[in-house]
């Protein structure tokens, strides 16, 4: 019962930080991605592929101009988290570390080929998302 | 399992890329979940902002009243002479989106007199125009709403248009001659009997050659105006010269 409380209050706060990435400024970190990192991390259901890819379209929902590529990304993203868990000893921290970077890394190239935007215009959103989520993995 | 689900995903983002129903997506989405965001974002910018905003005005106000002093002119000639002020508190926003309508409480005797005034902010800004009132209420139709139209102005460069309210209000009648540019601000025109003049209405955010009336420019204007930042609007009666 506890344990359903925390998960549902993850996926409120996932949904929540979705939305943030529409009135943030390019500077503030993606922390949607960071919070899908640590809730992949410590939970391994499928019902969080459902959460993340409504996540995604959270995410991307206020472009209409753009390809929608974050319904996709982020059960993606859960997906291979589960897949290195299952493979790999993310306990041991650089194994967890190497994944982290992974993770941030994968959807911001997508979206700088899909979207048409330089990976140094979102430099600084990429290096702030990557240290949150960081900190936000070794908390798992 | 996970493989049939990833292709059930990709499928489903496929299907809300069409067009149509992204489109359709986003407008629910917009209702649902970014406007409330945008409004609580720019709550906290108007409450970081107020104490400097008004610590300027003070300022601006004080050099302004030195001024009329120094030319002879009297406070009293220019506050309250032809028309009058009231604050109103915001009871309601209709709907609670983007708000075409608000309704408004007055305390105030001079309540008829407030019938087709101009409403403003707290900054300042153009809110919309007092379309009826009945008892201590009175309704205020917003810049949002697609009938609200009042004569604006650009002072440098200097052109005219009409702003034509909506979720994103338009500027129509814009002389193609005139030297437009992403940037300007509006004011209410002079040459409205509409509204009080020079209010701050908004922005240029982007113009184009109006294609039902190639002689004009029709501009995209993002309100000064945020709704849901504060309860407590200024009505100006509608001046009498």
């Amino acid at each position: 019962m506890e344990n359903q409380k925390i998960s549902i209050t993850g996926i409120i706060i996932l949904l929540l930080a979705s939305a943030t990435t529409v009135v943030h400024s390019k500077n503030f970190p993606d922390i949607s991605i960071i919070v899908l990192l640590f809730l992949s991390l410590k939970y391994d259901t499928p019902a969080l592929l459902f959460w993340a890819f409504l996540s995604g379209l959270v995410h991307d929902g206020f472009n209409v101009d753009k390809i929608w590529v974050s319904p996709i990304s982020f059960p993606l993203l859960t997906l291979s988290t589960s897949w290195a868990k299952s493979n790999f000893n993310l306990t041991f921290a650089p194994a967890k570390l190497i994944f982290a970077i992974g993770f941030v890394t994968l959807p911001f190239v997508i979206y700088s080929l899909l979207w048409n935007v330089s990976l140094m215009a979102i430099g600084s959103k990429f290096i702030l998302t990557l240290a949150l989520a960081i900190i936000a993995a070794f908390f798992v | 399992m996970e493989k049939k689900l990833f292709v059930l995903f990709f499928l489903l983002t496929i299907f809300v890329n069409i067009r149509g129903v992204k489109e359709e997506v986003a407008f629910i989405l917009s209702k649902s979940f970014y406007f409330p965001f945008i409004y609580t974002r720019n709550l906290l910018l108007l409450l970081y902002n107020v104490e400097r905003n008004s610590i300027k005005l003070n300022i601006e106000n004080q050099k302004l009243r030195e001024q009329l002093n120094d030319r002879g002119f009297s406070e009293n000639n220019f506050i309250g002479s032809s028309s009058t002020a009231c604050v109103g508190e915001i009871l309601q926003y209709i709907p609670l989106g983007i708000p075409e309508e608000i309704v408004v409480k007055v305390k105030s005797e001079k309540i008829g007199s407030l019938i087709e005034g101009t409403v403003v902010d707290l900054n300042g800004y153009l809110v919309g125009k007092v379309e009826m009132e009945g008892g201590e209420l009175i309704r205020i139709k917003t810049i949002y709403d697609e009938s609200f139209k009042v004569g604006v102005e650009s002072i440098h460069p200097y052109y005219t248009g009409i702003l034509q309210g909506g979720e994103i209000p338009l500027v129509l009648y814009v002389p193609i001659d005139a030297e437009i540019h992403t940037g300007d601000t509006l004011y209410t025109s002079r040459l409205s009997s509409y509204a009080k003049p020079y209010i701050p209405v908004g922005t240029v955010k982007d113009y184009q050659k109006d294609i039902y009336n190639p002689i004009f420019y029709r501009a995209k204007i993002e309100p000064f105006f945020k709704p849901f930042t504060s309860r407590i609007v200024v009505i100006y009666g509608k001046s009498k010269n």
